[in-house]
């Protein structure tokens, strides 16, 4: 396939991952506001952080995360973007696939006419959210599982990771306490659940109930839940091993290298590896190997010098 | 009671005008015609409000299907939906026969036109077109003068704009060889049509139109180069923010192959390439979309980002060929247009079987007095343009508008040609809950390669404003679609 719609489908696959993320996180925190509204302000800070909004400028209302095009981290900059992207592959995505992501995007511009939305979002941030289950479920029933797809999926996956490292280096000061207080701590972790869409699974995999530490381990290394970095590094794993399998360039070895290190640091390694070093630490090394990976995408596949493949 | 003429008692039809204008759907006495019966019968029992609903689901189905085209000079990358009338406009197999053999008769003369042309020049040595005529074109492309074209194929696609007059007859009033565009709004006007008249469309057992898209491959396939049996075929698009972006995506959809920009092509040693994720891939043929001007920096305009620096070394070497050929727009010349009949007598022996319209050249002493006293009446058009710019109707124009022109014309004779302001035929339409008649033309699509195929019908352009004569989408325009009623 081209390079140029390889870019396209990975950078339109990134954005939506990130707008599922965005929006989930503003439903689960506006859903503990409204039942312990003295503290939100205090929230809002680690809410922002968690999707690279800086927090030293006046707290921004809902409006600016949901419906402001010139906040690069507001839902409608990332549809617009992820629409922007597949409007330039348009006729390499299924046609359901571009028909569902085109209405997601002419419905939250028209939601944003609508100031009913701001003052409740919630019935918005559900929608959305739907519209890009619904987007991936078309992504595997429409598309062809080939290079296309395998873009797709190693956005995805590597934006997600990067989303999920993000959010628990906010919580990471947390994971240490081990002591629960049951009136505040409890919701504090239901919602870091909830916002990896993780309480469900956790409890079910976990049957001590709520314990940070054993949180922290779920979402780094658990091998079945989509949402765990584990999970998310075996999928780019095998994306990446589909995208440069076939091919016989030299140059693929570093990228296959860069992934399976990635690998091994989730499936070979346990809590005590992440705690010696800290927390922080760790998944700071996590982010760092996924930018080298993302590089390497580039770098092999997209942004590739042309006397490397061209015989003499 | 089922009525079969156009009667004051039918609300819906009761500013309905007749004018002089051919119309399509009544005769002048107001029976209505016996292939547009099916149609009058089921508009009188459906509801206004049925209709109305119907064409606005295929405008949201339109809408999110990024159905859209980019108007220039309004914000940049605003999207509009191409407005898309839900009454057919039908054409009668025997009408049909007729055009479709004039078209092949006609753009078989144009490619030997062109062929001659870049090659021996005969038709200029002997007088039947002046040789300044051609010169001084902008069009004309130096550059391919000696250039072995595939199967001498310049013209690939065509989209000819063809009127009807008040007589009832076809007529040509455009030939766009260069890059037309449209054919997808063709295609999903049917799409369209399936959902809001299913019925009425399987009654009226008319000729399928789907197949364009693999007629297209196939015609583009057989122009491959030698020696090139399993042909990558790639259609070169100037990007997202072109305004038939959407149609160059639809295409590429249909055919299986890849929409490429000019920025994913390279050449080296006269052969291009495609930069894949899996290395570098031989391109063969290239359906182009992109304008001559654009299309090579280093022979044609060198700040044009859009095309591909090289490409023309490579198809004058024949590595590559390009649907359409280079420099084709200097046979849809609107003063070149003028000699086409003879352009078809001269490489045929045959007259043409669907008329030009009568056209009045600026660089002609007579003409021009003839034209300039009379501005008014007539219709001017600049030679090199499309789309509806540069154009004067003198019927819905100012006196300033019109001192404009005749400056311009005494200015640059050979820029200019006029034609009597013609009443483009009426059909009826469907506009604020009303059926209206609005002036329409047609552009059936023609293919020319191993062999020559139309796919029946083609894109029906609706001037939408009342009274307006501009069928351009980019002046208001909007389309229908078109119906060859089979034998």
């Amino acid at each position: 396939m081209l390079s140029r719609v390889a870019d396209s489908l990975y950078w339109m696959s990134r954005y939506l991952e990130r707008t599922e993320h965005t929006a989930r996180l503003l439903d689960v925190h506006i859903n503990l506001m409204l039942e312990r509204g003295e503290e939100a302000d205090a929230r809002w800070p680690r809410v922002l952080r968690s999707i690279g909004v800086k927090t030293d400028a006046v707290l921004p209302k809902v409006h600016a995360l949901l419906f402001d095009q010139y906040n690069p981290a507001s839902l409608v900059s990332s549809v617009t973007l992820a629409r922007e992207n597949a409007r330039q592959v348009r006729e390499q995505i299924s046609s359901e696939m571009w028909m569902q992501l085109n209405r997601t995007f002419h419905e939250i511009r028209q939601a944003s006419q609508d100031p009913a939305n701001e003052a409740n979002p919630l019935t918005l941030l559900r929608h959305l959210r739907e519209r890009c289950h619904l987007f991936r479920g078309l992504t595997d029933s429409t598309m062809s599982h080939a290079d296309g797809w395998h873009f797709i999926q190693a956005g995805a996956a590597l934006e997600r990771s990067l989303l999920l490292a993000t959010l628990m280096q906010e919580f990471s000061g947390d994971f240490v306490e081990q002591a629960l207080s049951e009136n505040t701590d409890y919701f504090e972790w239901v919602g870091f659940l909830r916002s990896c869409v993780a309480f469900e699974a956790y409890l079910r995999s976990s049957p001590l109930g709520i314990q940070p530490k054993k949180i922290a381990e779920f979402i780094l290394f658990d091998p079945y839940f989509p949402h765990s970095m584990r999970f998310c590094a075996d999928q780019l794993a095998r994306s990446i091993d589909a995208l440069s399998g076939a091919s016989v360039l030299q140059r693929d070895a570093r990228i296959q290298r860069l992934s399976g290190r990635l690998g091994a640091q989730l499936s070979f390694a346990d809590a005590e590896d992440a705690w010696q070093n800290g927390l922080p630490e760790f998944l700071q090394v996590i982010k760092s190997n996924c930018f080298l990976l993302h590089k390497a995408i580039f770098d092999n596949f997209i942004t590739y010098q042309i006397d490397s493949v061209l015989e003499v | 009671m089922l009525r079969t003429t156009l009667d004051p008692s039918l609300q819906l039809f009761k500013d309905y005008g007749l004018g002089v204008a051919y119309d399509e759907m009544f005769g002048a006495d107001g029976e209505v015609r016996p292939h547009y019966r099916a149609l009058f019968e089921l508009l009188q029992n459906l509801p206004a409000d049925e209709i109305s609903r119907r064409q606005t689901e295929a405008d949201l189905s339109f809408l999110h299907q990024g159905i859209t085209f980019t108007v220039y000079g309004s914000e940049e990358g605003t999207e509009k939906i191409f407005p898309h009338d839900l009454l057919p406009r039908i054409i009668t197999a025997k009408e049909w026969a007729k055009v479709s053999l004039g078209l092949e008769q006609r753009i078989t003369a144009l490619n030997m036109f062109l062929a001659d042309i870049y090659g021996e020049g005969r038709i200029l040595d002997e007088g039947v077109v002046p040789r300044e005529l051609i010169y001084s074109c902008p069009q004309f492309r130096r550059q391919m003068r000696g250039v072995q074209v595939a199967r001498r194929a310049y013209v690939t696609v065509t989209g000819t704009d063809l009127i009807r007059t008040p007589d009832g007859e076809f007529a040509v009033l455009e030939d766009n060889l260069r890059v037309p565009s449209g054919v997808s709004y063709m295609l999903n006007s049917r799409t369209a049509m399936k959902r809001a008249f299913p019925q009425l469309l399987q009654q009226s057992h008319i000729e399928p139109i789907d197949h364009y898209a693999q007629a297209l491959l196939a015609t583009l396939r057989s122009l491959a180069p030698e020696g090139r049996p399993e042909p990558t075929v790639v259609l070169l698009t100037p990007g997202i923010y072109n305004s038939a972006y959407f149609e160059h995506a639809y295409l590429a959809r249909q055919m299986g192959i890849e929409l490429v920009e000019g920025r994913d092509l390279i050449v080296h040693d006269n052969v291009v390439y495609m930069r894949t994720t899996r290395g570098m891939k031989r391109v063969d043929v290239i359906y182009r979309r992109v304008d001559d001007d654009f299309i090579d920096p280093i022979v044609f305009r060198p700040d044009s980002s859009l095309g591909v620096s090289g490409l023309m070394n490579a198809y004058r070497a024949g590595n590559v060929t390009l649907g359409n050929a280079i420099g084709t727009g200097v046979a849809d010349d609107k003063a070149v247009y003028a000699y086409v009949p003879q352009i078809i007598k001269h490489y045929l022996g045959e007259d043409p079987i669907i008329n030009n319209v009568e056209t009045f050249l600026m660089t002609d002493d007579i003409h021009r007095q003839h034209v300039l006293s009379q501005l008014d009446k007539m219709v001017v058009k600049a030679v090199g343009e499309s789309g509806g710019y540069g154009m004067l109707i003198g019927p819905h124009s100012t006196a300033t508008e019109r001192e404009e022109f005749r400056r311009r014309i005494e200015a640059n004779p050979r820029n200019y040609i006029a034609q009597n302001t013609l009443q483009l035929s009426t059909a009826p339409c469907f506009i604020d809950s009303q059926v209206e008649s609005r002036h329409i033309d047609l552009r059936p699509y023609i293919l020319y390669g191993e062999k020559v195929t139309i796919v029946p019908g083609g894109l029906t352009r609706v001037a939408l404003r009342k009274g307006s004569l501009v069928v351009n989408s980019s002046q208001g325009g909007g389309c229908k679609d078109t119906w060859v009623l089979r034998q």
